[in-house]
């Protein structure tokens, strides 16, 4: 390997690491419906181009004696078979094991990948230089303009950097603890059951919508999951807790980087039942307004200066690593899990190459999953928007109100799954 | 695509019901934009020769078929019996087999794949024949003693092998090492019964337990090389170390062949890590 680049997790990877379970896989899907069926030769010769081009993704976990590292590895790339269930496990502590996959189905390409490594950006950008490549494969001319990864490129080294302890400060004041919030309620599923429900909707119908209300798509979506959390909770649970919505951030458009590496941190927006109930206006304004205030550099720089600077502190660094994981691991379901009641990745619209733009005809976006929770995705291409919602638990009662809500709008929702009735 | 009519999403085709909200949607419903599709006749497969039995039927057959097998040869004995002696005598030692085979098998065909159910259900079985048997013949001493100590310790090692296997699911290395144990344990009881202490019995437990802690270390390692020839000479050292321990209480020569393998397995090791291994120690160890 040419390059010598950087061996140790980023600081979001370690949380990834330690939390990796048949149960909660911390893998999620990005796949692209193509307007032809996949050659598997050509898919395969794709995959292994873009693996050369990204040698920080071909590695292996390795334990450590106090931290896991990366190590480059030698896996060829070979697509594998659609499975029944998405985002399944990899167990990718075992030597050898890249964590992430390539699968195709139909005219399907899907690639999912374990959070340890890169966050939903990164791996819309992998996803994306496949499907470039798989087209010149087939003939196509396509200049990449800049907005995928192009095989033909050189590797820049920023793509490998680890922004988090780039933009750390030292003597930052930590945020504030939250509390525990309200869970949906339902019985979990055991693994590797992940039931997806996915809506279709008119991207258009939908701005016209938030426009009413002088907001972006995000925080109309955020805002209406909420308010369907505040009424399935009225209606089945005695006891009031704080709603929270845990929004993954791309850090990338806050702080100049160009990582394929993780980079991105959560904000909770939501409400809080116990001081009385608020109407689907007030929880707008709300989101709005705290979306405004989180999203700002400082108040950001907050969170990666508690993150990094608890992997820095010497007594967890010294701890041995078969300690330092059952705590982790713990840590994360005790303070973690319960102060959002569901989470929501919204990817935003997909910008390709206009070359490439006639050959897609759309994505889907899936959630890793949590123990016992619901979370939710959005993407949007070519005009549609598409929600998602991936599930462990047997209550669609969150699912059926928020797309019964949209619909009541006067947004035509066509609904996918993977169930099979 | 249909409509449900009660969330008012479009769904797809393929599906009966609404995903969100399980409203039923009926086939005429979901076949309003399919209607000028053409059915493939051929496709629809010839009725069968016969009707395929249904689970409570072939139970019910089986069970008749076993049940025949089994008292045919009963009816013949005991008729051919009292026909001779106008009572019960030898028939005895055909009926109470043929009655516990009858019931071995229905149990092995009902719970064949449940073997903590049929194992022990056939070795009860055979229990109760041997009490039955020894009543019969006079030669029964008590619960506790004879052959029926041999039986229930036999049972007893039997069942704890089943419960690990059925319980453990454990693959070939595993399931050896067990095996050596539970051989161990079962001579360890003969030898108890025979001259109410343990003698050879220990020797054969100090062997079985070097060779099933090698065959655990060989299933435990991830990466195998030289580092197998290693612990086998640890083990060695230890097994001899144990052995002398055994027979004579206390260690002589045991201490010459330690001091002879322990170095050796440390070679082994140490070139095992050096040459072999591809770690990468700075990684390994960075804080």
């Amino acid at each position: 390997m040419s390059h010598e680049f950087e061996f140790r997790l980023d600081n979001a990877a370690k949380i990834f690491a330690a939390q990796h379970s048949k149960r909660r896989t911390t893998m999620f899907r990005l796949s692209a419906d193509l307007d032809a069926p996949i050659n598997l030769k050509r898919l395969t010769t794709a995959y292994e181009h873009m693996l050369v081009r990204c040698p920080y993704y071909r590695v292996q976990l390795r334990r450590g004696l106090f931290w896991y590292y990366i190590e480059p590895c030698k896996t060829k790339a070979h697509v594998e078979a659609e499975s029944r269930y998405p985002c399944m496990y990899i167990p990718f502590k075992r030597r050898g094991m890249l964590p992430f996959r390539v699968l195709a189905y139909k005219n399907r390409v899907i690639f999912e990948v374990a959070h340890l490594i890169t966050d939903g950006t990164g791996a819309l950008n992998f996803l994306n230089g496949i499907i470039l490549e798989y087209l010149r494969l087939s003939g196509h001319i396509i200049d990449s303009q800049e907005q995928v990864l192009d095989c033909e490129k050189p590797l820049d080294p920023d793509e490998f950097e680890e922004s988090f302890t780039k933009q750390y400060e030292k003597g930052i004041p930590s945020p504030s603890r939250v509390d525990r919030s309200y869970q949906i309620k339902g019985k979990g599923f055991h693994a590797p059951k992940f039931n997806i429900i996915e809506g279709i909707m008119d991207s258009a119908a939908l701005k016209k919508e938030a426009m009413r209300y002088d907001v972006t798509i995000g925080e109309f979506l955020t805002a209406l999951l909420i308010d369907t959390c505040q009424n399935e909770m009225y209606e089945h649970s005695l006891l009031k807790r704080p709603i929270r919505i845990s929004i993954p951030i791309n850090l990338r458009k806050i702080f100049p980087s160009k990582t394929m590496r993780n980079f991105a941190l959560t904000v909770e927006p939501g409400i809080d039942p116990r001081l009385g109930h608020f109407s689907f206006e007030d929880v707008i304004r709300k989101v709005q307004q705290f979306m405004k205030m989180e999203l700002d550099h400082r108040f950001i720089k907050r969170q990666i200066a508690r993150n990094v600077g608890s992997e820095k502190n010497p007594f967890v660094r010294i701890l041995p690593l078969w300690l330092k994981d059952p705590i982790l691991k713990r840590f994360y379901e005790v303070f973690g899990s319960i102060t959002f009641t569901m989470s929501f990745s919204n990817l935003g619209r997909v910008e390709l190459p206009e070359g490439m733009h006639p050959f897609v005809k759309s994505y889907q976006f899936i959630p890793p999953p949590h123990r016992k929770k619901v979370s939710a995705t959005s993407i949007a291409y070519d005009g549609k928007t598409s929600v998602l919602f991936g599930s462990t638990i047997d209550n669609r009662s969150v699912e059926q109100r928020f797309f019964s809500r949209l619909r009541k709008m006067g947004i035509h929702v066509t609904i996918r799954t993977n169930g099979s009735e | 695509m249909p409509y449900c009519p009660r969330c008012g999403v479009e769904i797809e085709d393929r599906l009966t019901s609404c995903p969100l909200c399980d409203t039923y949607i009926p086939q005429e419903v979901r076949d309003l934009d399919n209607i000028q599709r053409d059915y493939p006749e051929d496709v629809v497969k010839p009725k069968p020769m016969y009707r395929e039995l249904t689970k409570k039927e072939k139970r019910f057959l089986i069970t008749g078929l076993i049940a025949f097998i089994g008292l045919f040869p009963i009816a013949i004995s005991i008729g051919l019996d009292l026909l001779q002696h106008r009572a019960i005598t030898w028939s005895f030692f055909v009926t109470v087999p043929m009655i516990g085979s009858m019931l071995i098998s229905w149990f092995f065909y009902r719970f064949g794949k449940r073997p903590l159910i049929s194992v022990t259900v056939c070795l009860l079985i055979l229990f109760i024949i041997n009490l039955l048997i020894e009543m019969r013949t006079e030669t029964y001493l008590g619960f506790l003693s004879g052959s029926m100590n041999f039986f229930l310790l036999i049972f007893l090692i039997i069942e704890i092998l089943l419960f690990y296997i059925v319980k453990r699911r454990p693959n070939v290395l595993q399931l050896l090492g067990a095996i050596f144990l539970d051989t161990a344990l079962i001579c360890m009881g003969l030898n108890w019964f025979i001259s109410s202490n343990l003698t050879w019995s220990l020797i054969i437990l100090v062997c079985n337990t070097g060779i099933t802690v090698y065959l655990s270390y060989m299933n435990r390692t991830k990466k195998r090389g030289l580092n197998i020839i290693g612990f086998l000479f640890f083990d060695i050292a230890v097994f001899l170390w144990c052995l002398e321990l055994v027979i004579s209480g206390k260690m002589n020569w045991s201490i010459v062949t330690t001091l002879i393998f322990i170095p050796i397995s440390l070679l082994f090791y140490v070139l095992h890590i050096t040459l072999f291994n591809d770690t990468d120690w700075k990684k390994a160890l960075h804080l």
